[in-house]
């Protein structure tokens, strides 16, 4: 535009010049939260951990209001990008009104939800203020496959059809799957689900512990899959076998050597290196505000403090210096690589001890995106 | 008589980093996984578009905030709100 402007713009090099921009800023731009950690399903991985112990903490949950306003203060202090998650979000009654509220803020919202719960208040609000995607977790291609996961019966078929109701109301919807010993045989075949019911599937091999509880704190956090001998990380499908799985679709292998190639890993001293606590933040049930879901060292009350306060304390988790020896920081598989210092406390007790099974399951996608060519560069 | 054109009701303009982004909330999901960035007189002009205005109209204001020539301003609305319509983000009556 003659007069300065240049008008609209949404295109990629604005979009990087944007990212760069809030990242200097600071501004919390990408978020999620928990609505509750509550769920009507009792899967045997999940990370939330004992459900009784979070039922007997509901009453701490955040009531409708304080969310509505703590999703005012999100917004004003800039966040765009926001996930809905759980625990299972749809459990709470006020999960449409919270939704539609963050959608009126002008915010680009994705769900995160086990399908089971799609009722026709949470399809009125989505049809008029469509999220971005609604993700549904699938844990087998089998009823039974996915009910030994869940632990509970008829969720296959309750989630089945949430699945067919949000398909029906047009909206986007995406499968999710949690790689396990109990479903790895049903790979290819959920793959294939997703693809006769024409909507995204991904798989994640990244299972990790039980969260602390973060109510007042009164409570402990030992479900069955934990207690004992067996720990929810016995699940984990050996490196070899799930860096196979994943590449077994060209597409994949493609978008890990695509990510290989083309992301830099500047080489740093700071401990965390992604962009929780520069960018991105995640809210617990209870109103506190982490630099994302597994950094619970760095808690702040949002509640207490307000939520541009709590964030700007959190801050300090980009001050954490690297301890000597660790590698993680100048490791050339960083891209491809789901460990990070938050996973490694929450299994080693130590965020500068890494996962052992993490690091080797990204030396395995190394070995296939390379075709065994190269040599990994761990550390420079 | 002269087409008016406004913004859609549906839309949120948001201030983030400096920036003015434009979030559509409803309608069809291709607009949904795009955000619009305004800046410098596309954000005058986008202010004007709150309520109906005639190019002639939108035209006058920009000559007269920015100081432009009339043609210069002419052609910088065209293209502005030919480019609002493609995108969907204001409508004509
Ligand atoms: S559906 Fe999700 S939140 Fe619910 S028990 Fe399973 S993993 Fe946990
Ligand atoms: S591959 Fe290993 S050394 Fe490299 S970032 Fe991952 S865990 Fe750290």
């Amino acid at each position: 535009m003659g007069t300065g402007a240049q008008g609209l713009e949404a295109d990629a090099d604005f979009l990087q010049r944007f990212r760069r921009e809030i990242a200097g800023r600071r501004v919390p731009f990408t978020g999620s939260i928990e609505l509750t950690r509550r769920c009507n399903l009792r899967c045997v991985h999940c990370y939330c951990g004992d459900q009784d112990s979070i039922r007997e903490a509901q009453g701490e949950e955040l009531s409708r209001d304080r969310w509505m306003s703590l999703l005012d203060e999100l917004a004003e202090a800039g966040c765009l990008d926001l996930l809905f998650s759980g625990g299972e979000p749809m459990l709470r009654r006020d999960f449409p009104a919270l939704f539609a509220h963050a959608k009126k803020l002008g915010m680009i919202v994705t769900v995160f939800c086990n399908g089971t719960l799609v009722d026709d208040r949470v399809l009125d609000v989505f049809r008029d203020l469509p999220p971005l995607l609604v993700e549904v977790s699938l844990y087998g291609a089998a009823v039974e496959t996915h009910e030994r996961v869940t632990q509970s019966p008829g969720s296959y078929r309750r989630m089945r059809e949430g699945v067919d109701r949000l398909l029906a109301a047009g909206l986007r919807v995406g499968l999710k799957t949690v790689l396990m010993t109990i479903n790895r045989a049903e790979y290819a075949a959920m793959e294939r689900l997703a693809d006769s019911l024409g909507v995204s599937w991904r798989s994640d091999s990244a299972l990790f512990p039980c969260l602390p509880n973060q109510d007042s704190g009164a409570r402990p956090n030992v479900c069955g899959s934990c207690s004992g001998a067996s720990s929810v990380l016995d699940y984990r499908v050996p490196e070899d076998e799930a860096a196979a799985l994943e590449c077994s679709r060209a597409s994949r292998t493609d978008a890990l050597r695509k990510a290989w190639e083309s992301t830099s890993r500047p080489v740093t001293d700071a401990l965390y290196t992604c962009g929780s606590g520069l960018t991105g933040f995640h809210l617990d049930p209870y109103g506190g505000l982490q630099p994302c879901l597994m950094a619970t060292g760095y808690r702040e009350s949002a509640v207490e403090l307000g939520f541009a306060e709590a964030w700007r304390r959190i801050a300090r988790i980009r001050e954490v210096r690297a301890p000597e020896g660790y590698a993680c920081n100048r490791c050339d598989l960083q891209p491809l690589c789901s460990g990070c210092p938050a996973l490694f406390d929450l299994e080693n007790g130590n965020p500068a001890v890494r996962s052992e099974y993490i690091c080797s399951l990204a030396q395995q996608r190394f070995a296939r995106v390379s075709n065994g060519q190269q040599t990994a560069v761990l550390s420079r | 008589m002269a087409v008016s054109y406004k913004q859609r009701a549906d839309l949120v303009a948001r201030n983030i980093a400096g920036e003015t982004i434009v979030v559509p909330i409803r309608g069809k999901l291709v607009d949904l996984q795009k955000i619009f960035a305004l800046n410098g007189s596309a954000e005058h002009l986008w202010k004007q578009l709150e309520s109906a205005c005639t190019m002639e109209q939108l035209c006058s204001g920009l000559a007269e905030e920015f100081d432009v020539d009339r043609s210069q301003a002419e052609t910088d609305v065209r293209e502005f709100v030919e480019a609002l319509l493609e995108a969907g983000l204001v409508e004509g009556n």
